[in-house]
């Protein structure tokens, strides 16, 4: 990860021993407002074209304001009211964004920061310049290594010093779940899953896996006959943080964990299928907030519940038409096997539920399509059986940046996936609201448990490069949890006021 | 059909439709039957999986002991939810079982019940009004209908005690059940009858109950500037219309409420032509206009006391010669220019003019847009609500709380900044597509761009709800009508009631970018 240090504006020699040189760049800080700057800063400001909008530009071998370095650069902080932790993200997106491009070694940012906002400046420039996982053998030179060291100036460096960890823990996180979503299928198999689980244990976290002989004993069908063909069983993994007290009824982050869909028997078109190896990004989005509860030290009991398996082509594959039986009994007639997310989570919240009588349980999938239809890529689809679990994900969601928008399950139209057959079959086909569809399948086995289901099919990758994104994974969901873990520290499910 | 309110007793003909609660609990109407029929009731509940179940229904045909063709049992479900929209079920589904004989009377038994939520008689009246609405048909075209297959229930009888106050209840019903059904029968219309004049000229009638009527053609439109509206319609061999209907049932200095409602007679897709399948239902994009002209119905025909201002954008989307291309950039009567990449997103250069010429002429508070505007909200939705949007908080509750008492639900859509950079063009002020992600959002956005910062505005995607495939309680398949009864309600309760409270203005969450 990218080093941070917080320097005191006052300080007279913020760079350490290593002095300025070539490879670093000075950038300011601009409000908008015609706030006042510093007299040598105006020009460079002027001159940038950063007049305190958002934006970040840098200028070669320019007059730094601190004396000589290799570029100097203002960015735009916006008005100074609006000056928000999520605002301050923004604007290190945007400091990372232009370092990177201009290969900036070490970068110091200068302005009138509170330690509470310079963190989240610092976690916005990490989050923005550090690379998508690369597997090139050779630099291509296509772009520049990201900046090795951050130095955020701020009013009080010690205080900034003191509140990263918890920040940084997220940030950490944040990578390690884009990481597992970029690996290709052949890489993050779901062994290699549990390897990556496993890693958490040092933290104190207990992992325990159920592996198919497992799942066979205790009835979880759907997990099973989504990864049957596959010649990588799947397996269902607890990573169970025990929190202050272990009896504590926890939450449960249930992730979708498809290493690879093919679509199965109900084969998807070959057309950007390389993209089905994130189809995972849910259980990573769990595991990695999870490994957040752990760093953090939380006092809540929290377990990551991740349903993994590859969803494969093969002569013993799952056909359309057949019916498998979830661990709570209930037949499900399997009419698409492209269907598949949903039947994984389905066996694991109903595992979730018979194990662990959870306080609540969040799932997360990238699940549907339709969602994407729906709300695009800026926002993931909420569902919820009652309005203070909508409530909890929704303030986490604004809290964390990470947008939800709550969608309705569906009410007259709840018999559109009767099946002839069995208990339910797993969708319903032509124009049809899938996820609607999909989290209504879920909500049978949420039963009475408070549950969320989170879908993120639309906002897992972020689709092109921006000054605020890079293309690829953007570990949608590890703060938003995060976020849901710190209210819960905060005011415990059990007293949430029921509604 | 007839709707008439009697004194509660066992009828001496027809059909009796009687309540049953869920617990299998007789209503005490259903109680006098069963001791009629020397317990038949109770012996065919027994029989039967019937369990009282909200829209369950049981039929007891030729009953022993009286002189009825059918006694009907309707589920109410649980006593403390019985609502006026599960009497609306109740009318409904004993229509439904009524019909199903040659019966021409049906008499309904509304008891009072203690933990209802509200009066019987009012009670009474929504199960007139949801027999009323369930029994809808369009049969204008059919005319070698075989007598068997005609309906022949001509008489509603309500039985409740109060049957007075019931029928006082009843009137304002049926003059809304009147413009759902004037609303239903515009949009069953197909395109060859009711083209954009034959529209016009049938809002026309609505100045038999006050409605001020104007017609616009193409030649005023073009002097308005109405380049967005007009170029849907330049394909067309029919001329392109705009209604503007004023009901003045305020004070006169009183800003109206602004009703824009899409019409397009019938939607081809123009050069981006629709695939063939399923394209006959494109009678019914012009369901918005449809519901607009009910809407105004019911509230002259009621003396609402409420300025509303109906503004219908009459256009028929059609391939030719002179259709517009994909690519062409039009300038829209606001000045904004756009560029037209897919000519089958019609219906929002409609509502783009229609909507600036609301704003200039009459100065609304509030601005309201119905639409069948885009596919993407029946994946997003299905057909259980439409969708919302609206850059004022309290008008969107107002609109959800609407819907929820009439059964019309709403869902709130987002709207945002990262969704409006989606209709960015490389050569006009926007294009009028966004790609094929969160489709009904981008249409949304791009509406917005025609709402004067200052207007209260909802808009309305009723794609998914204006022509079902499935039965509703109060409605047959096909044209719902959804809307009329949502806006009517919204305004009875909003615009009517009181003086509106200060506005509190907020803008929906922004979406982060």
């Amino acid at each position: 990860m990218i080093r941070v240090r917080f320097a005191d504006r006052a300080d007279p020699r913020p760079w350490g021993k290593t002095s300025l040189g070539p490879g670093d760049a000075w950038i300011i800080g601009v409000r908008a407002g015609g706030h006042p700057l510093r007299p040598g800063w105006k020009r460079l400001a002027r001159g940038l074209g950063i007049a305190g909008a958002p934006g970040c530009a840098l200028s070669a071998a320019a007059e730094s304001p601190r004396g000589a370095c290799g570029f100097s650069g203002a960015v735009g902080l916006g008005d100074a009211a609006e000056l928000t932790a999520r605002r301050a993200e923004d604007v290190g997106r945007h400091v990372g964004a232009a370092c990177c491009r201009r290969g900036v070694r070490r970068v110091f940012v200068e302005a009138d920061l509170f330690p509470e906002i310079a963190v989240h400046l610092a976690a916005g420039l990490i989050l923005r310049a550090t690379p998508q996982l690369s597997l090139k053998s050779r630099d291509d030179n296509d772009e520049a290594p990201p900046p090795e060291e951050a130095v955020i100036l701020c009013t009080d460096a010690r205080r900034a010093e003191a509140l990263w960890p918890r920040l940084a823990a997220e940030v950490e996180a944040v990578l390690w779940a884009r990481r597992l979503i970029a690996e290709p299928a052949n890489r993050l198999t779901p062994e290699a899953m549990q390897t990556e689980a496993e890693s958490l244990i040092p933290l104190g976290v207990k992992v325990t896996v159920l592996d198919a002989a497992a799942l066979e004993a205790r009835g979880l069908g759907l997990l099973l006959a989504v990864g049957r063909a596959s010649a990588h069983p799947p397996r269902l993994i607890a990573a169970e943080w025990p929190g202050a007290d272990p009896a504590e009824a926890p939450l449960v982050l249930v992730g979708k964990g498809i290493t690879f869909d093919t679509g199965g028997i109900s084969i998807k078109p070959a057309e950007r299928m390389e993209e089905m190896k994130g189809d995972m990004a849910g259980a990573a989005a769990a595991l990695a907030a999870l490994a957040v509860a752990a760093k953090t030290a939380s006092p809540r009991r929290v377990v990551a519940l991740l349903a993994v398996a590859e969803n494969a082509v093969g002569g013993n594959a799952t056909r359309p038409g057949d019916v498998a039986r979830a661990c709570d009994g209930s037949s499900v007639e399997i009419v698409d096997t492209d269907a598949e997310g949903r039947l994984a989570l389905a066996d694991a919240i109903a595992y979730a539920r018979a194990t662990f009588s959870p306080a609540l349980v969040a799932d997360v999938a990238t699940l549907t399509g339709a969602v994407r239809r729906a709300l695009g890529t800026h926002l993931a689809g909420l569902f919820a059986n009652r309005d203070d679990a909508a409530a909890r994900l929704e303030a986490a969601a604004a809290d964390s940046g990470e947008g939800l928008w709550r969608l309705p399950l569906p009410g007259a139209d709840e018999d559109a996936l009767k099946s002839d057959i069995a208990d339910i079959k797993n969708c319903a086909w032509g124009t049809v609201p899938d996820a609607l569809h999909a989290a209504l399948f879920l909500s049978g086995f949420a039963g009475e448990t408070p549950w969320a289901h989170l879908d993120i099919a639309g906002t897992a990758d972020a689709p092109a490069d921006t000054p605020l994104e890079r293309k690829g994974p953007r570990g949608f969901g590890v703060r938003l949890f995060a976020a849901l873990i710190r209210s819960l520290e905060e005011t415990p499910w059990s007293s949430t006021p029921r509604t | 059909m007839k709707v008439a309110f009697v004194q509660p007793g066992l009828p001496k003909s027809g059909c009796l439709a009687v309540g049953v609660l869920e617990t299998g609990a007789l209503t005490p109407s259903a109680k006098a039957a069963d001791a009629a029929t020397g317990g038949a009731v109770s012996r065919a509940i027994a029989a039967s999986r019937f369990t009282g179940k909200a829209e369950q229904v049981l039929d007891i045909v030729a009953p022993a002991g009286v002189d009825l063709d059918r006694l009907i049992l309707v589920g109410l479900g649980k006593a403390a939810e019985v609502d006026a929209r599960r009497m609306e079920a109740f009318g409904g589904a004993a229509a439904m079982a009524a019909g199903k004989g040659k019966s021409a009377e049906l008499t309904l038994a509304v008891d009072a019940l203690a933990e209802a939520h509200s009066s019987a008689a009012l009670l009474a009246a929504h199960a007139a009004l949801g027999a009323r609405l369930k029994s809808y048909r369009f049969d204008l075209y059919r005319t070698k209908q075989k007598a068997e297959d005609k309906p022949t229930l001509k008489t509603v009888s309500v039985a409740v005690t109060d049957a007075k106050a019931a029928k006082a209840a009843w009137q304002p019903l049926e003059i809304v059940a009147e413009g759902v059904e004037f609303t239903r029968n515009l949009v069953s219309e197909p395109a060859n009858v009711l083209s954009p004049a034959a529209f016009a000229k049938i809002a026309k009638g609505l100045e038999k109950y006050g409605v001020e009527v104007d017609v616009l053609g193409e030649k005023e439109m073009t002097k308005l500037g109405m380049g967005s509206l007009l170029a849907v319609g330049q394909g067309s061999d029919r001329e392109s219309q705009l209604v503007i209907l004023r009901w003045q049932g305020g004070a006169k200095d009183d800003a109206p409420v602004a009703v824009v409602g899409k019409g397009v007679c019938f939607d081809s897709g123009g050069i981006s032509i629709k695939p063939a399948a399923g394209m006959e239902e494109m009678k019914t994009d012009m369901s918005g206009a449809a519901v607009t002209a009910g809407l105004l119905q019911v509230l002259a025909r009621r003396k609402a006391k409420v300025n509303v201002v109906g503004i219908l954008g009459l256009v028929e989307n059609m391939p030719s010669g002179m259709a517009q291309r994909p690519g062409d950039v039009v300038t829209s009567m606001s000045g904004q220019t756009i560029e037209v990449i897919n000519t089958d997103a019609e219906g929002r250069l409609v509502l783009a003019d229609a909507l600036w010429y609301a704003q200039e002429a009459f100065k609304p508070k509030t601005v309201i847009d119905l639409a069948t505007l885009t596919g993407a909200i029946v994946i997003a939705l299905g057909a259980d609500h439409a969708g919302l949007f609206a850059n004022d908080d309290s008008l969107a509750k107002a609109l959800a709380d609407a819907g929820a008492s009439v059964g019309e639900a709403v869902w709130r859509m987002p709207l945002g900044e990262a969704y409006d950079e989606l209709i960015k063009s490389d050569i006009a002020d926007m294009k009028n597509t966004g790609g094929r992600e969160a489709g009904s959002i981008t249409a949304a956005q791009f509406l917005q761009r025609f709402v004067k910062p200052e207007t209260a505005w909802a808009h309305i995607d009723i794609a998914g709800v204006a022509w079902m495939k499935k039965a509703l309680p109060t409605a047959p398949k096909g044209a719902s009508g959804f809307g009329v009864r949502l806006l009517e309600r919204l305004i009875a309760d909003r615009y009517e009631a009181a003086p509106l409270p200060a506005k509190a203005k907020k803008a929906a969450p922004k979406a982060k970018k």
